[in-house]
């Protein structure tokens, strides 16, 4: 094809865009944008109206027992930090709360039946149980009262309702609650403040970035018609390629198989023996022989023979090439898009390519 | 129409889907499992036991302070309990405690049991005192989940004595037993040997199997001094030891032997020939005793708090008693 034909063929070119792009920044863009815009919104709402909230107060009524006791890691749950309160029905009884080791509350509690703190049945609720501590009940003469025992690591008593505020960083203590007499009722309150809140807005803002880019992508790049993308791409790829082999010798391993794949690529499948002459020609030929690489000639040797998987997978797939490869995808799976001047003018790129080597 | 009822039905339902996606806390936490060692960690942090210690001690002031036994209970119990009540008796009559009754208020090393039963013991062994005498290995036991640490036996270190190693406070210590095999003898059979030679001294069978200490010569030296002004008006005095049962304290020692503590009691009966008066031996005694009538014979009965380290059995080392506490708590006349 000359020059003459080309511009002539030119003219033949929509001048408005092709149906591809409409669709592409009608229709794709905008929902890309609607997703985008909605991410965002969700993320702004959850980062803060709907916001975790930092403090979680969780209660639960406890009846016709005279031992509380956390299941080991209750204390915990939530954050390190908790502040246990305990309400009795009697508000003459004295309550106590103790902080202590497993054995030592099984110890003390052995023989009488208490209620478990098992853990948060929903977000203000604990959920108890039931149960009896094995064992014999060990209460007799010389008893300390519960407030003066030395097994607890800290203790606190008062009329009618008792806090405890303590930290539980690895599971091994549990709170007992003696509520003073047998068979009262009590409310247990559990409240922590979370250090740290789960955070459910990055999600959505990490999606809502990524439908911008993708809106932004389908805008322009998607949108332009596909072989003008590859072309410019082509073209911008035989230049950078072409130009490091230029100052460098057989010896050169890396940049040669490239420039001969570059070309390889914009002529389409099959290779003629012609061509691989052609292209052996074209870099300076200068024969060293101190620089003389016998790898990188034994390498040569066997791509001339057809091994094309060894150069292949040795080289690094450029950018532009990837581009260019997907742009002949997008073109191969959409035919019907293209329509029948599109594919005249490729030709007749393809022949350009040929002339201009 | 009905499109419209189909446009509510799909704004309600992507309304409720969009709401739900707020209000949301996270996923409820699950508690975190117990550590797998929650059994093994120690009855009492070094803060608690500091605590326990102090209280104690202070219980003891008051009771010096007042000179009276009463309220010691709550804190003192076991062997201790006899030898402090003894102590403040001798204290009123010669006008102040003892000062081998004094305790220091700092320690050197505590030892903690990991054990979950009950009785605990707890062993620590205090600085020397102001006056420099030796440290004390104290003995606190906890008899049961209700009750509180109580000071059950002091043993005063002998100069020289050379403890056995323990794990640090923080990791704990096995709590031993009376029959720990794998000694060179069990606790308890080490007790009763060593009370066979506190009363037959060199001439007991086990003699070669303790080393030197020197309650064993200082009974043997008073013995003997004893023995040669009763034999000058053709008296006897004899002196019989018994290990009283269950009064054991057992922790296990790093190298695999045992640190025992345990109480031995002593009766000592002096009988004055040639129509004499069989007297008291020591202030103490004298100030036990009081005005008592004295008759041709007397018996003390003394405390023996000792402290025995059990080596094990491959080791080739001898039972040696690192400290003991030997108080007169009875004296009387028959």
């Amino acid at each position: 094809m000359t020059v003459e034909e080309r511009e002539q063929e030119e003219p033949q070119v929509p001048a408005g865009p092709t149906r591809h792009a409409k669709i592409m920044r009608g229709v794709v863009t905008p929902v890309f944008g609607l997703i985008a815009v909605a991410c965002v919104v969700l993320g702004v709402l959850n980062a803060t109206i709907w916001q975790p909230s930092r403090e979680i107060v969780a209660t639960a009524t406890v009846s016709g027992t005279r031992y509380v006791v956390t299941d080991p890691g209750v204390l915990g749950l939530v954050d390190d930090r908790v502040s246990m309160t305990v309400k009795s029905k009697n508000a003459e009884a004295t309550v106590c709360v103790a902080e202590g080791s497993m054995k030592d509350i099984t110890g003390w509690i052995s023989g009488n039946p208490y209620v478990r703190v098992t853990g948060l049945s929903e977000w203000t609720a604990l959920s108890v149980t039931d149960a009896e501590a094995q064992g014999s009940d060990l209460s007799g003469e010389g008893d300390v009262a519960f407030a003066d025992s030395d097994m607890w690591t800290t203790v606190s008593c008062d009329t009618g309702a008792v806090t405890l505020k303590t930290t539980d960083e690895d599971a091994s203590r549990v709170a007992l609650v003696d509520l003073g007499e047998d068979d009262v009722s009590a409310t247990v309150t559990m409240d922590w403040v979370r250090q740290s809140v789960p955070d459910f807005a990055m999600p959505f803002y990490f999606a809502g970035g990524i439908c911008v880019v993708l809106a932004v992508l389908c805008a322009s790049v998607f949108a332009m018609s596909p072989h003008k993308r590859r072309k410019a791409v082509s073209e911008a790829a035989e230049a950078e390629a072409e130009e490091p082999t230029e100052g460098m010798g057989p010896g050169n391993a890396v940049a040669e198989p490239e420039s001969r794949r570059a070309r390889r690529r914009r002529h389409g499948r099959g290779r003629t023996a012609e061509q691989v002459e052609q292209s052996e020609v074209e870099g300076p030929n200068i024969v060293d022989p101190a620089a003389r690489n016998l790898v990188s000639d034994q390498m040569r040797s066997s791509e001339q023979s057809g091994d094309e998987g060894a150069g292949e997978q040795t080289s690094v797939i450029s950018p532009d090439e990837l581009a260019a490869y997907f742009a002949r995808l997008a073109q191969e799976s959409a035919p019907e898009t293209g329509s029948s001047e599109a594919e005249s003018s490729e030709a007749g790129e393809n022949d350009d390519a040929k002339e201009g080597e | 129409m009905r499109s419209r009822i189909t446009k509510l039905l799909a704004a309600v339902a992507a309304l409720g889907l969009t709401l739900g996606l707020g209000a949301c806390e996270g996923r409820i936490p699950e508690p975190q499992a117990a550590p797998a060692d929650v059994d093994q960690i120690p009855d009492l942090t070094e803060e608690q036991e500091s605590k326990i210690r102090a209280s104690i001690l202070e219980t003891l002031d008051q009771a010096t302070q007042n000179m009276s036994g009463d309220g010691l209970s709550a804190r003192v119990t076991g062997p201790m309990l006899d030898v402090r009540n003894s102590a403040i008796t001798v204290g009123k009559a010669t006008g102040g405690l003892d000062k081998t009754n004094t305790i220091p208020s700092d320690m050197m090393q505590t030892v903690i049991p990991v054990d979950s039963g009950w009785p605990r013991t707890v062993y620590t062994i205090t600085t020397t005192t102001e006056d420099q005498q030796s440290q004390r290995l104290l003995v606190f036991t906890q008899d049961s989940p209700r009750q509180n640490y109580k000071l059950w036996g002091v043993a005063r270190l002998f100069a020289g004595a050379q403890l056995p190693r323990f794990t640090v406070p923080e990791i704990g210590t096995q709590m031993g037993l009376p029959n720990d095999t794998g000694l060179v003898a069990t606790p308890q059979e080490a007790v009763e040997r060593y009370a066979d030679v506190l009363q037959n001294g060199a001439n007991s069978e086990f003699a070669d199997q303790f080393a030197d200490d020197s309650l064993r010569q200082t009974i043997a030296s008073v013995a003997q001094t004893v023995q040669e002004g009763m034999e000058r008006n053709n008296g006897t005095q004899t002196q019989t030891f018994t290990v009283v049962p269950d009064a054991i304290k057992i922790m296990r020692s790093s190298d695999g032997g045992d640190l025992v503590v345990a109480q031995i009691n002593s009766e000592w009966t002096r009988a004055a020939g040639d129509g004499r008066e069989s007297l008291p031996a020591s202030d103490e005694e004298q100030a036990l005793f009081g005005d008592g009538t004295a008759t041709s014979t007397m018996k003390v009965t003394y405390v023996n708090i000792v402290a025995l380290y059990v080596p094990p059995e491959d080791s080739g080392e001898p039972i040696t008693a690192v400290g003991a506490e030997r108080k007169p708590i009875k004296v009387e006349a028959i």
